[in-house]
């Protein structure tokens, strides 16, 4: 027992130094759940609160962070809905002007099994020991992306089959358009109307309460193709965002580009930024 | 209350805490009741009121099967089919509704509408073995006036113990009860304890949590290639092992940490050179009690071949069924007993010709220019990969329990041929990262059976590096968090 306890204080100091001193060389691979495990992570390891937070699901979970100003925090969460963005800001404390909610996805249910990686003790331990945030899993860091790297130089030429710019390109026609009919189908089917209000309404105690700090509340649309644009579930989803709030309406979809029908691409994904932040600043310099 | 939760820790702390206070040792059993009845009704305090009906039904059959009465096969009889009857109403009565009374039929409806209780197939079958001991005087309870009071006392507890209450391992009574007295402190063997509890958490948070995230794509096989499609159904082979054989460590672990030992539950599987080898390595608790109550007393082998193949057959495809209420957990059941069968057949026509076979062998291996000991090696090895690769197509039943989900995974494997990519890498990977380590965990063992000495020598020197690691990797790389896949049994 001592011995393993001693080993592992050993390897936690020795991972520290690593992680501290030397830069990782290899990109991580991580799992969508991990990914937004890190993007939870990193809302409450912030020094300052972000006056501009995003919520929402994997459409807008391609914002990423690193590509947004100072002043802003993109907590949307991939495979989840706004409302699992909201919770964790309110149990994160942060206290933002402006709160975006993107609007495609609000017919989703809470995820709650999320939050139980957020007890109190478990926040606690991650915000002052960055050890054991997902950031710095050994096995996502080094481990898979070493593993990948000899795999790569084994199998060069197939590996890069499934990147996003070459499905853009149409290399992966196939694969492109399962995925597509597959959103086309997410879209156009009607929501169960008791589901759909349960989850609203739960929506609507998290507009409320946030809106009684004096948070101000925007729902924005990610643009997605024309096809889905004009779908059944987003239409509701809008009317119920203006009946809760204000709502930004995507213009020109048609300019953007997807990977699957719903998700932007990289290049996409610039452009969008460069609509975003313009009309998220006047929101916050607004009354 | 899951394994792996905060909850769960705090509890064991606590009650760990309280058990060992020397004011309590006459309470220790007391205590784990207590605790027991904390873990069980956690999420879900109505529940509790069918263990109890179950515990006191037990309590009864068994104390009156105890006391000298007469007529005993007959309480015997309706404490075997009480448990049953728990068992059959709450686990297949959506089955059931489902088969014969299907659409909008009331009675349908009702029958689906039962909720599933959490740990009844393990809970009812230690009642089982508690009415069944106590018929053949395997146990004692005490005696004199204070006798039923102990009986409850004892019964309860060895229903209720939390460790292995959920899931199993299944206890036999008459190895439980007699090791029901005051525990000390400084018995704890806290070696075997943080060798149990922390290979068993390594296991279920480090393994299986992280390898759920990739195998949750053989949920949708029609986009992916068939190589895929296989490599996902090795993943998940993987997971399931570590997911089931890592809750029973913690619960073994847990339990010596209270001075229980409970049977161990897996002896590395998926080394088995031969199927009924393998039901001798896996769920080792369900294997014994099934082969205890159910194929012993069916005949087993003493009735003749046909007799035999028979009893193997019903054995697993109602070991199947007691996995889950749907037909595929049945279908992998007989699927098992076909293997068993089949296996069976082979050796009685080997054993036949078994004078024959060691000559052809030996003009083989000399004709060959191979040393016996490479012809052994390959023999094994073939072996163990024709078992693991039949175990693991099996367990493709337990990720998609429904037969159309099924349909449309067959589909895809046989027609996802040309698809491209043949292998997506980016899952298989992560897969081959996760996978090692239970590779490496068979391998190693393997290697002690026969390297005996000098590898147990070596291995006491490493595994606390060894464990080191895996306790590092517990705290920085759980995957996500999910109940244990032999909870829903």
């Amino acid at each position: 027992m001592k011995k393993v306890l001693i080993g592992f204080m050993a390897i936690v100091v020795l991972y520290y130094l690593l992680v501290t001193y030397i830069q990782n060389p290899f990109t991580p691979v991580r799992t969508l759940w991990q990914e937004n495990i890190v993007v939870a992570d990193g809302a409450f390891s912030l020094d300052t609160s972000p006056e501009i937070i995003i919520v929402g699901s994997s459409l807008s979970f391609r914002l990423k962070n690193e590509l947004l100003p100072y002043n802003y925090y993109n907590l949307a969460l991939s495979g989840m809905a706004a409302v699992d963005g909201l919770e964790l800001i309110k149990r994160f404390e942060l206290e933002p002007k402006v709160i975006i909610i993107e609007v495609n996805h609000l017919e989703r249910p809470p995820a709650d099994y999320f939050y139980e990686n957020y007890s109190c003790l478990s926040t606690n331990l991650k915000k002052y020991c960055f050890l054991f945030r997902e950031e710095n899993n050994p096995l996502t860091n080094y481990i898979i992306p070493l593993v990948s790297k000899m795999g790569r130089l084994l199998l060069t030429g197939r590996w890069e089959i499934y990147s996003i710019s070459k499905v853009s390109k149409g290399e992966n026609i196939e694969a492109y358009k399962k995925r597509f009919d597959q959103a086309v189908c997410e879209f156009s089917t009607s929501p169960d109307v008791s589901a759909y209000n349960k989850n609203i309404s739960n929506l609507e105690r998290y507009v409320d309460f946030f809106q009684s700090r004096g948070v101000k509340i925007v729902f924005f649309e990610m643009p997605m193709d024309p096809v889905l644009t004009e779908s059944k579930l987003l239409s509701v989803n809008k009317q119920t965002a203006e009946d809760l709030s204000s709502l930004v309406e995507c213009e020109n979809a048609d300019m953007y580009q997807t990977t699957d029908g719903k998700h932007l691409t990289q290049g996409s994904i610039l452009a969008f930024i460069k609509v975003l932040i313009p009309l998220a600043d006047s929101l916050k310099a607004g009354p | 209350m899951l394994f792996n939760s905060k909850e769960f820790i705090l509890l064991v702390l606590l009650t760990f805490l309280i058990y060992y206070i020397p004011v309590f040792a006459s309470v220790q059993v007391l205590v784990l009741i207590v605790s027991s009845i904390v873990f069980y009704a956690f999420n879900s305090p109505a529940l509790l009121y069918l263990l109890l009906t179950s515990i006191l039904m037990n309590v009864f059959v068994s104390y009156i099967l105890n006391s000298g009465f007469t007529s005993r096969k007959v309480y015997a009889t309706v404490g075997v089919v009480g448990n049953l009857l728990i068992l059959v109403f709450f686990k297949y009565s959506p089955l059931i509704g489902a088969s014969l009374f299907p659409g909008e039929n009331s009675i349908g409806q009702f029958l689906i509408m039962i909720p599933l209780p959490i740990g009844i197939s393990f809970y009812t079958f230690q009642g089982i073995s508690l009415v069944v001991d106590s018929y053949k005087k395997n146990i004692a309870f005490g005696s004199g006036k204070s006798s039923f009071q102990t009986h409850l006392y004892k019964t309860a507890f060895f229903i209720m113990f939390f460790p292995q209450l959920i899931a199993g391992p299944i206890v036999k009574a008459k190895s439980f009860f007699p090791q029901i007295k005051t525990k000390f402190f400084k018995n704890i063997e806290l070696d075997f304890v943080v060798e149990k509890v922390v290979t068993g958490y390594f296991l279920k948070v480090v393994i299986a949590e992280n390898l759920a995230s990739y195998t949750s794509e053989l949920l949708v096989p029609e986009y992916h290639s068939s190589a895929t499609l296989l490599f996902l159904l090795f993943a998940y082979s993987i997971q399931i092992f570590a997911d089931f054989a890592g809750y029973s460590l913690i619960a073994i672990g847990i339990s010596a940490m209270f001075g229980y030992r409970l049977i161990n539950n897996f002896n590395f599987p998926y080394i088995s050179r031969s199927f009924s080898e393998f039901w001798t390595r896996w769920h080792i608790s369900l294997s014994s009690f099934l082969k205890e109550y159910l194929y012993i007393p069916l005949g087993g082998n003493r009735k003749g071949n046909a007799r035999t193949y028979f009893n193997l057959f019903i054995v697993m495809f109602l070991g199947g069924l007691w996995h889950g209420a749907s037909w595929t957990y049945a279908i992998w059941g007989c699927y098992h007993g076909v293997l068993l069968g089949a296996e069976r057949l082979w050796k009685d026509v080997q054993k036949k010709n078994v004078k024959e076979k060691k000559l052809e062998r030996e003009v083989v291996v000399e004709t060959a220019g191979l040393g016996f000991r490479n012809v052994k090696f390959v023999k094994t090895a073939f072996s163990v990969f024709i078992v693991f690769s039949f175990v693991t197509a099996g367990w493709i039943l337990f990720r998609i329990p429904t037969l159309h989900g099924l349909k449309i995974f067959l589909k895809s494997l046989f027609s996802n041929l040309s698809f491209f990519p043949i292998l997506n890498y980016a899952l298989i990977i992560p897969i081959i990262v996760y996978s090692i380590p239970v590779l490496l965990y068979h391998l190693i063992y393997l290697y002690m059976e026969n390297e005996h000495e000098s590898a147990d020598r070596y291995f006491s020197k490493i595994k606390p590096i060894l464990l080191s690691i895996m306790l590092f990797l517990i705290v920085v790389s759980q995957g996500q968090s999910g109940s244990f896949i032999y909870f829903q049994f």
